[in-house]
């Protein structure tokens, strides 16, 4: 990797309150460009929070740097040029069509009052191809089945063009087959395109398979943040997550965390 | 995989974004053209349809042509019917594209300038004019109607989103309902305080056009045509802010400033038509929302064909109140309420149902 660039994100010291509860306490981090770092951690931990401090969408303590530039310099449309993020549970409109919901993607290039232009829906049209989608364009959002959605969401996100990726629970709601699936995708265009992704994820496999780099985050602050096989220990899981479980290697190497049932628990 | 290269099979496919395409500006138009005819030749004298077609191509420039209307009939066609259609009209434009406006930038099907307590403000504030304002007061009804509406919907606003903590679509409306009893209360109040000038407060509240000259046409075109001009300028925006505010701030939008810019306008203009027709409901219910049924819910196509079809609306739910009990008239605001109220129970009922 080019030591001279700057790393695609940096944080300093990065807290963010919402009135009395302070959800996130102090993190720095960076993330190298064209990195998949995922974030865990229990519910509550800050992960959703964090990502929102980044994109610019909660007011924060401590600085956040994009690219060697100093977010609160930027302005919205540069940063939603350099920032995308696929929110955990966005709307879904009813009645809009695949096509203009990506689209809204192109919105940080359209003048304020200005309508989107030929290069603007080529963009979108070679997204939706890429993400197998282009069948879907005249469909209604509403219409579509949670991996179908999760894949539009994703497409409005890529049509924006940033070298940055946020995903909040990208696989939450799908099943196995489609989190692989979308997941797979999310890759591809990171190897392809030297995307940055920052994910929040519950499914440690999953979140060791894809990701280089995992923090671990507690109470708002970051505990432990390295390559999965020094973050996903056993003891880490049972301390953050109050959980058991066992941490073995698959048959390509990679880590499972398999939830393992507590002893001394009644058997009916 | 099997169904992408069934499409390959059948060619590219040609991707268009929601647009107005031109075929539904003109049946917009040619519904438009068809009401404003209409109530042009009905009412209590019958006027001939070939000599209400000259005398409209005569009044075009350049052009002479002889209609044979004699001079009485001319007046009632240019004075007295013709004002009042074209104010129908605009205030039917207005109605419902405030009502779309209302509706996409709190992403709420079931708001209009009546619910929401625009309507209400703005009369509260032509009540105020009426009884403690001078007798030329009347240049003022505009402003103090808007400031009433900018009033009654700040106060839905931000009692619809304190009451539940929640963003559901019904407490934004009980917001509403609230803020137009209290605004009306208080309206009532000031009215029979002020019982010289009750018959006029009364006349105008029942909400009617029949008092509707060019010089009503005057006073609000100004206010109309800013209204309309930036909320039509905002239909991308709006269809943006559709996807949610962290959506819409994450591409770029600045989604508060497009909703004050949004709501000013579509306050300004509610209180433009409240100021000359009184309290009309439901057109910013029904006319969207049957938009919507027929071309999608993108806000390039509802907010230009909800000002043509509003329009169009609002003149027809004036022919009905000025001939259905001729020589008198029913309110205007009773028709709509007639078409209206049922209307937006089916709205309530379909979108209680995908929520």
């Amino acid at each position: 990797m080019n030591k001279s660039r700057p790393p695609a994100v940096e944080l300093t010291g990065v807290s963010v309150t919402y009135g009395q509860s302070r959800v996130v306490n102090d993190v720095s981090l960076t993330v190298a460009e064209g990195a998949w770092l995922a974030m865990i951690g229990p519910n509550g931990s800050g992960k959703t929070s964090l990502l929102k401090s980044i994109a610019g969408l909660v007011s924060h303590d401590g600085e956040v740097r994009l690219n060697g530039e100093s977010r609160s310099a930027l302005s919205r449309k540069r940063l939603a040029r350099l920032v995308a993020l696929v929110p955990q549970n966005p709307i879904v409109p009813e009645g809009m069509t695949v096509l203009d919901y990506a689209l809204i993607g192109r919105t940080p290039y359209i003048n304020y009052l200005g309508s989107e232009t030929g290069h603007d829906l080529a963009i979108v049209a070679s997204v939706l191809e890429e993400l197998d989608l282009v069948g879907f364009a005249g469909r209604t959002v509403d219409s579509l089945s949670g991996g179908e959605l999760q894949r539009v969401i994703l497409a409005r996100a890529l049509s924006q063009q940033s070298p940055i990726l946020l995903l909040d629970e990208p696989t939450a709601a799908l099943d196995v087959g489609h989190q692989q699936q979308v997941l797979e995708m999310v890759e591809t265009l990171r190897v392809s395109k030297g995307l940055t992704v920052l994910s929040a994820m519950h499914d440690l496999t999953l979140a060791a398979a894809f990701a280089q780099e995992v923090a671990l985050l507690s109470s708002g602050g970051v505990v432990s943040l390295g390559p999965p096989e020094t973050v996903l220990t056993e003891p880490a899981i049972e301390k953050f997550y109050g959980a058991m479980v066992s941490i073995m290697r698959g048959p390509d190497g990679g880590l499972a965390v398999v939830p393992r049932r507590r002893a001394g628990r009644p058997s009916e | 995989m099997i169904a992408s290269r069934a499409e390959t099979r059948q060619g590219p496919v040609v991707l268009r974004p929601s647009s107005l395409k031109p075929r539904w500006l003109v049946v917009g138009v040619l519904v438009l053209g068809a009401a404003v005819l209409i109530g042009l030749l009905l009412g209590p004298v019958a006027l001939h349809r070939r000599a209400v077609a000259l005398e409209i191509v005569n009044a075009l420039p350049f052009v002479k042509v002889s209609s044979g209307l004699s001079e009485s009939h001319s007046a009632i066609l240019w004075q007295i019917r013709m004002p009042r259609v074209v104010l129908g009209g605009l205030v039917g434009a207005l109605l419902a594209s405030c009502g779309a406006a209302y509706q996409g930038v709190f992403r709420n099907p079931l708001v209009d300038p009546y619910l929401l307590g625009a309507a209400a403000g703005a009369g509260l504030g032509i009540t105020l004019v009426i009884a403690y304002g001078a007798s030329g007061a009347s240049l003022l009804l505009p402003g103090a109607a808007f400031l009433g509406a900018i009033g009654g919907v700040m106060a839905a606003y931000i009692l619809g989103r304190s009451g539940s903590g929640s963003r559901t679509t019904t407490s934004l409306v009980l917001a509403g309902v609230a803020v137009t009893s209290f605004l009306t209360a208080v309206q009532t109040y000031v009215q029979q305080r002020n019982d010289e000038t009750l018959r006029e407060v009364y006349t105008w509240i029942l909400g009617r056009l029949s008092t509707a000259g060019w010089r009503e046409v005057l006073l609000i075109l100004p206010y109309a045509a800013v209204s309309a001009l930036v909320l039509f300028l905002h239909r991308r925006l709006l269809d943006v802010i559709s996807v949610g505010d962290e959506e819409a701030d994450s591409v770029g939008v600045s989604t508060a400033r497009v909703r004050l810019l949004v709501v000013v306008a579509a306050s300004l203009g509610t209180a433009a038509a409240v100021a000359v027709s009184g309290l009309i409901g439901f057109v910013g219910i029904i006319v969207p929302h049957t938009v919507r049924l027929i071309v999608g819910s993108s806000y390039r196509l509802v907010l230009p064909l909800s000002i043509l079809f509003g329009a169009a609306f609002l003149v027809l739910a004036d022919l009905i109140a000025r001939t259905i009990i001729s020589p008198a008239e029913v309110p205007i605001g009773v028709v709509t309420a007639f078409f209206g109220a049922p209307f937006f129970m089916m709205i309530l009922r379909t979108s209680r149902r995908n929520s």
